[in-house]
């Protein structure tokens, strides 16, 4: 091929419309020609403009916290293994410096629900962009007239959008289940219940968030001591007169947990329960020791 | 006319001079530096300026909303990662952004197997407005508003028949045959199009506008 026949076809390569056969030969002469080569760089260079012959739009407003909410979770840039592992390095403000903002509410507030998420996605700090966005959420008024259906439809497709796209990315589902649970967390009309023990010498804390409209809540707990030798803990959902089994809480290695819980639809959630149950059984009611369980208190907004 | 600066691609707006070319127009390179050491508050910046555009690509192509969210995601996830991916001296960041945005779209469309849109009509009207972002960046947005501008003006001069030969190839994701087998004409037809129609976009894009007095 000649240069000439290749600057023929150059602008068409440049917009994708060449077919395969005469791509691979212009590839083949490419390989060889420097100059064919920039000048296929300049093509590509125009053609990428095209783009903004697009119609400009929107996408939804949820879009933009589940792209930094994914992307913060995996190790950034150029930065070696071992610069994403030690979190001194990371110049994102750490999660302690915000803690003060949240004022009062007991030791589990939101912030802190927020930071056991981050700390069992791998100890990164959470970015203060990122916490600033809970921020506006609990502040903003606007949040709280969104329409239900709405919501619905945002929390329907966000499974389903955090199963595709980790599917695509590769990630582990660890990580896609710690977005929806945060997506669940931070709804603009989020409830959350506390589960209380009768042991005090037990540290443990842990909340159950759930938001109107969704199928899905997430249960987080902190200062958890992993289940004793042969046992798991499993969470219960009791609903109306009803107890039923809602899965397996499995502990990290930094004490916390983050489980999320499927609904179907029925009765409302009236109570939740931790206990211990032995490791590979499936029993229908609980039947060993409980480790957390809500009292009779109401929901309180979750912030 | 259009003299091409032999070391950079200008734009339309960076040919322009002034203003615009000393008030920094491709703050894009701090922030993929930023980026690559893990700087979240420049990603979120990045997503900002650019998240509109490589969406409303996405879409344009997908025609799906759903499908060009996920997309955009992806994109923006991989720039994330592997920020070291852009190389300045091949060309402008908006053009690779757009450029790796289109083609994993029309990648996309090929594996669903989805009919492509033949239509160049733009697809239903998604939610929110088509108005910018107002968190935007206002220099950068009016920079890529002229080069939007310019572009548009650019294809609406095109004899009709090249235009839309560009644009089945662009945003159809067709090859020279199968837009020859769509529209029924010889493939040395559309190829004839398809050059002449992307030489006159060359040109027109990055001639020198007339200074304004």
């Amino acid at each position: 091929m000649s240069c000439e026949e290749a600057r023929d076809q150059i602008d068409a390569y440049a917009i994708g419309a060449l077919d395969p056969e005469d791509a691979a030969a212009l590839d083949a002469h490419l390989a060889a020609c420097e100059a064919c080569s920039r000048a296929l760089d300049e093509a590509r260079d125009v053609a990428g403009m095209l783009a903004l012959a697009a119609p400009l739009r929107q996408p939804s407003p949820s879009l933009r916290g589940r792209v930094l909410a994914q992307a913060i979770a995996s190790p950034a840039g150029a930065a070696s293994a071992q610069e994403a592992a030690s979190p001194e390095r990371a110049p994102a403000k750490p999660i302690l410096a915000r803690a003060s903002r949240w004022a009062g509410g007991g030791r589990f507030t939101l912030a802190a629900a927020v930071a056991a998420l981050a700390a069992g996605i791998g100890g990164l700090a959470m970015s203060a962009a990122l916490l600033g966005r809970v921020d506006d959420l609990d502040g903003r008024n606007d949040a709280l007239q969104r329409d239900n259906a709405s919501l619905a439809r945002d929390l329907a497709g966000m499974r389903e959008t955090a199963q595709r796209v980790s599917a695509l990315a590769g990630m582990s589902d660890d990580l896609a289940r710690q977005q929806a649970a945060l997506a669940i967390m931070t709804a603009p009309d989020a409830a959350r219940i506390r589960l209380e023990t009768n042991d005090p010498a037990m540290g443990a804390a842990a909340y159950y968030y759930w938001s109107r409209s969704s199928t899905m809540g997430v249960l987080v707990a902190s200062n958890l001591s992993p289940p004793p030798q042969g046992h798991t803990y499993r969470m219960w959902l009791a609903r109306g007169s009803e107890m039923g089994d809602a899965g397996e809480l499995k502990v990290h290695q930094n004490r916390t947990a983050i489980e999320l819980v499927h609904l179907i639809p029925g009765d409302p959630v009236t109570g939740m329960a931790l206990t211990i149950e032995p490791e590979r059984t499936f029993p229908k009611q609980p039947s060993g020791a409980i480790l957390l369980a809500t009292a009779s208190n109401t929901p309180e907004p979750a912030r | 006319m259009g003299i091409r600066d032999g070391h950079s691609k200008r734009t339309v707006s960076e040919r322009r001079g002034g203003a615009v070319a000393a008030s920094g127009d491709r703050p894009e390179d701090g922030l993929l530096a930023r980026i690559g050491e893990g700087d979240a508050s420049a990603f979120e910046a990045l997503y900002e300026r650019f998240g509109t555009l490589v969406y409303s690509t996405a879409l344009q192509v997908l025609g799906d909303v759903q499908a060009a969210e996920d997309v955009t995601q992806e994109i923006f996830v991989r720039l994330w990662r592997r920020p070291d991916r852009f190389d300045p001296s091949r060309g402008r960041f908006v053009s690779w952004l757009l450029s790796v945005t289109r083609n994993r779209a029309v990648d996309e469309v090929r594996s669903r197997g989805r009919r492509r849109r033949l239509a160049t009509d733009p697809p239903e009207a998604a939610e929110g407005s088509a108005d910018p972002d107002a968190r935007d960046d206002p220099a950068a947005s009016a920079l890529v508003e002229e080069d939007r501008a310019a572009v548009r003006r650019a294809l609406a001069v095109l004899p009709s028949e090249q235009r839309h030969a560009i644009e089945l190839a662009y945003f159809g994701g067709l090859t020279q045959s199968e837009i020859a087998r769509e529209l029924r004409q010889p493939l040395g037809t559309i190829k004839t199009r398809i050059r002449l129609g992307m030489q006159k976009m060359r040109v027109a894009m990055t001639e020198e506008q007339p200074k304004p007095r």
